[in-house]
């Protein structure tokens, strides 16, 4: 048994959607069960557990104040491999947003007096501490998940997509929201991130009726700024299609374009 | 002799909490329950954001409850801007509900809570301990998530469920796969409602402090209501939950505190049985005559069999609406609207107890007001009561035993402490 890689799941801020996803494997759980040990889950297991000399550290949520980046350097000290799941670790997560909007009017909408609100900028894992490789999406997909995990045991790199959520949209036969002669029902937003949003998800969104709002982060050359042109000419303004291409991704450096 | 017990991270709930009891003698002196986990803004990063934008957003406040947010948030949302869903819809949001308290109720009862009942630090062990359990744990929670994928189109934050309507609907083909079964999921969770009834040594805590559901005379309301219903008065309509359920901060704390009447009170499973047990159906009555429930009861504890007779009626419930959707009148509707700026709010039952959202829109139809309360923020302040209730059963025990009852006492509540974080005041001190 002691022989088997020791694997910690840790969450920071977050909804806890990663970690359900996990336990959403169901009896592929006890599959993967045979080739770890997992030491530390506070959501499953009973403290104490043991977070050190962990093998695999999978991270979910995203920095938000300073107890939680003390507690990365942590696990990075005492984890050979560390990976991030979910859209919260890799890009900041919807909370992130709130770097981009006037922070002081966010957080007194919340809560009427500030003065005992710990919180700092929201920051991707990345942005704190060195991250071997993220499962993406909001939420991950539980398989591409186990494939991961099975890929990093093995001692290879899991799979990068390279490609647009187009592609996958594509291949699914779906009618392309930017292509609809009607105009779009007024639930939906007028135009869809697939352009420049990386595949793996198969196209979720646009697969269930709903445009992509880019929850796996950008391709690495994605053309934002040419996206974004295209969604002036369908009526946007600047400000909305801004926070659209970072509803998830305020925590990264990334979120410049934003501010232009 | 003074003691503090200091339960530094409740395990096996969804969030970073902490208990700290003080006992002087064998009296419980002070009890504090406190949330640690990160803030998320959500009523701030809201404000400028369309309202087609806000379920979407919204539903990532908390993933175990991601159902009933986007539900509460479409239906608050159509009552600001004074748009009426069909009826089809309706049904459409009970099933993703009744799929949502099947997967969280089960997760809750055997993984999260049945360990404590046999005494292992998680389920893991079970699975050579009680591999029969475990089995019906992953066919029942799986299938509560299999609804919900193929209602919602995810099982975490929903992707269908819009403003309005759904974005996309399930085949035939699909709703008779998840129709055919439930019937063993029912059949099995009769079995674990024995299990959980017949396990020997348990804590037990009586608590005669009120308790809130939604309310609707005519059904067992586990989605969406027009009132308010509790244990010791009348209902009262869910627009005035601001002026009935008090919150407060209190200068000791950063978390706000409910309150009832001047009292806490309990949300969640087992007072919504208390309300509505005489509208479960047949099956859901057949399981609650099995669980030997006494209502109204008062036991947290029994929160957790109240779930599992929960489970079997919602069981009941989508084998109902499945079965009107395929023999006859399922439309694949198209749908659009004429939204009108206002103020809109709307209760639903998450899971883990009542949940609120309110909501501005101003002429652009952007959002200027938000206000979202969940059952953790509700139930927070009758954690600590009930440790006053039940540190004077148990202070001869062992403190093992303490501080596994206390364990036992905040889990049964099925805090989502991720939940509750958007808008509680979070306590600085680190002891
Ligand atoms: S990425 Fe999405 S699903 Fe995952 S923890 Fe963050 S908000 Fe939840
Ligand atoms: S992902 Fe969006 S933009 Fe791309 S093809 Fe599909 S609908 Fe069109
Ligand atoms: S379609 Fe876009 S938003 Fe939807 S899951 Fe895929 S990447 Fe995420």
């Amino acid at each position: 048994m002691s022989e088997k890689p020791r694997v910690g799941i840790f969450g920071m801020t977050s909804c806890y959607g990663c970690q359900l996803e996990i336990i959403n494997l169901e009896e592929n759980i006890l599959r993967l069960l045979d080739h770890v040990n997992i030491s530390y889950w506070r959501l499953a297991l009973e403290t104490p557990s043991d977070p050190k000399n962990l093998d695999i550290a999978i991270i979910e949520g995203s920095a938000s104040n300073q107890e939680e980046i003390e507690e990365l350097r942590e696990i990075r000290q005492n984890s050979k491999i560390v990976i991030t799941i979910g859209a919260c670790a890799a890009l900041g997560g919807v909370q992130g947003m709130r770097n981009l909007m006037n922070n002081e009017r966010v957080m007194s909408a919340a809560y009427s007096n500030l003065s005992g609100v710990r919180a700092t900028e929201v920051k991707a894992i990345h942005e704190v501490i060195k991250v071997d490789y993220a499962v993406r999406g909001c939420p991950i997909n539980k398989e591409e998940f186990a494939a991961a995990i099975l890929h990093l045991l093995a001692g290879t790199q899991p799979p990068a997509w390279n490609m647009p959520v187009c592609n996958e949209c594509k291949i699914k036969g779906n009618e392309c929201f930017f292509e609809r002669k009607k105009p779009l029902p007024h639930y939906q937003s007028r135009v869809c991130l697939g352009p420049i949003s990386e595949a793996g998800c198969g196209a979720r969104c646009p697969s269930n009726g709903m445009p992509c709002d880019g929850c796996r982060g950008w391709t690495e050359d994605a053309h934002v700024k040419q996206w974004i042109k295209e969604g002036l000419e369908r009526n946007q303004t600047i400000e909305d299609l801004a926070m659209l291409v970072h509803r998830y991704s305020g925590g990264t450096k990334d979120s410049e374009i934003a501010k232009e | 002799m003074n003691e503090t017990i200091d339960l530094k991270h409740i395990a096996r709930v969804e969030g970073y909490g902490r208990l700290i009891v003080d006992i002087d003698n064998k009296q419980l002196k002070d009890a504090k329950f406190n949330v640690l986990e990160g803030a998320r803004f959500f009523e701030g990063i809201l404000l400028g954001k369309k309202y087609n934008e806000v379920p979407i957003i919204i539903s990532r406040i908390c993933a175990i409850c991601s159902a009933s947010h986007s539900i509460v948030s479409t239906y608050a949302v159509e009552n600001a801007l004074s748009i009426r869903p069909s009826e089809q819809t309706h049904l459409l949001r009970k099933l993703l509900v009744y799929g949502e308290m099947i997967e969280s109720h089960l997760l809750h009862t055997y993984y999260l809570a049945l360990p404590d009942y046999i005494r292992q630090p998680s389920v893991i062990p079970l699975a050579s301990s009680h591999p029969d359990v475990v089995k019906r744990a992953f066919y029942g929670h799986g299938l509560g998530n299999e609804i919900q994928r193929k209602i919602g189109g995810r099982a975490v934050h929903p992707i269908r469920n819009v403003v309005g309507g759904f974005s996309m609907f399930p085949s035939l083909e699909e709703m008779e796969s998840i129709r055919k079964k439930i019937p063993l999921m029912i059949e099995e969770t009769l079995e674990t409602i024995k299990l959980f009834r017949d396990l020997p040594d348990q804590p037990t805590i009586e608590s005669k402090r009120d308790y809130a559901a939604i309310w609707d005379c005519n059904e067992y309301a586990y989605c969406y209501a027009k009132e308010i219903a509790h244990g010791y008065g009348d209902p009262f309509p869910a627009t005035e939950y601001q002026t009935h359920l008090i919150e407060e901060v209190r200068p000791y704390s950063h978390t706000k505190f409910s309150s009832l009447n001047g009292e806490s009170f309990m949300v969640g499973a087992l007072p919504r049985l208390n309300l509505n047990h005489h509208l479960l159906t047949n099956v859901g009555k057949e399981a609650l005559e099995l669980s030997k429930l006494n209502l109204p009861d008062f036991d947290t504890y029994h929160n957790n069999i109240a779930q599992l007779v929960e489970t079997v009626d919602c069981a009941q419930r989508s084998i109902d609406i499945l079965d009107k959707f395929i023999s006859d009148d399922f439309e694949f509707e198209t749908f659009d609207f004429n939204p009108k700026p206002g103020n809109g709010i709307a209760v639903t039952e998450a899971p883990r107890g009542l949940l609120v959202h309110q909501y501005t829109f101003d002429e652009d139809l952007r959002c200027t007001y938000c206000d979202v309360v969940t059952p953790t923020a509700y139930n927070q302040h009758k954690m600590e009561t009930d440790c006053v209730d039940l540190i004077p059963r148990i202070a001869h025990r062992p403190r093992e035993d303490i501080e596994l009852f206390l364990n036992m006492l905040i889990r049964a509540y099925d805090p989502c402490i991720s939940c509750s974080a958007h808008s509680v005041k979070l306590d600085v001190k680190f002891v």
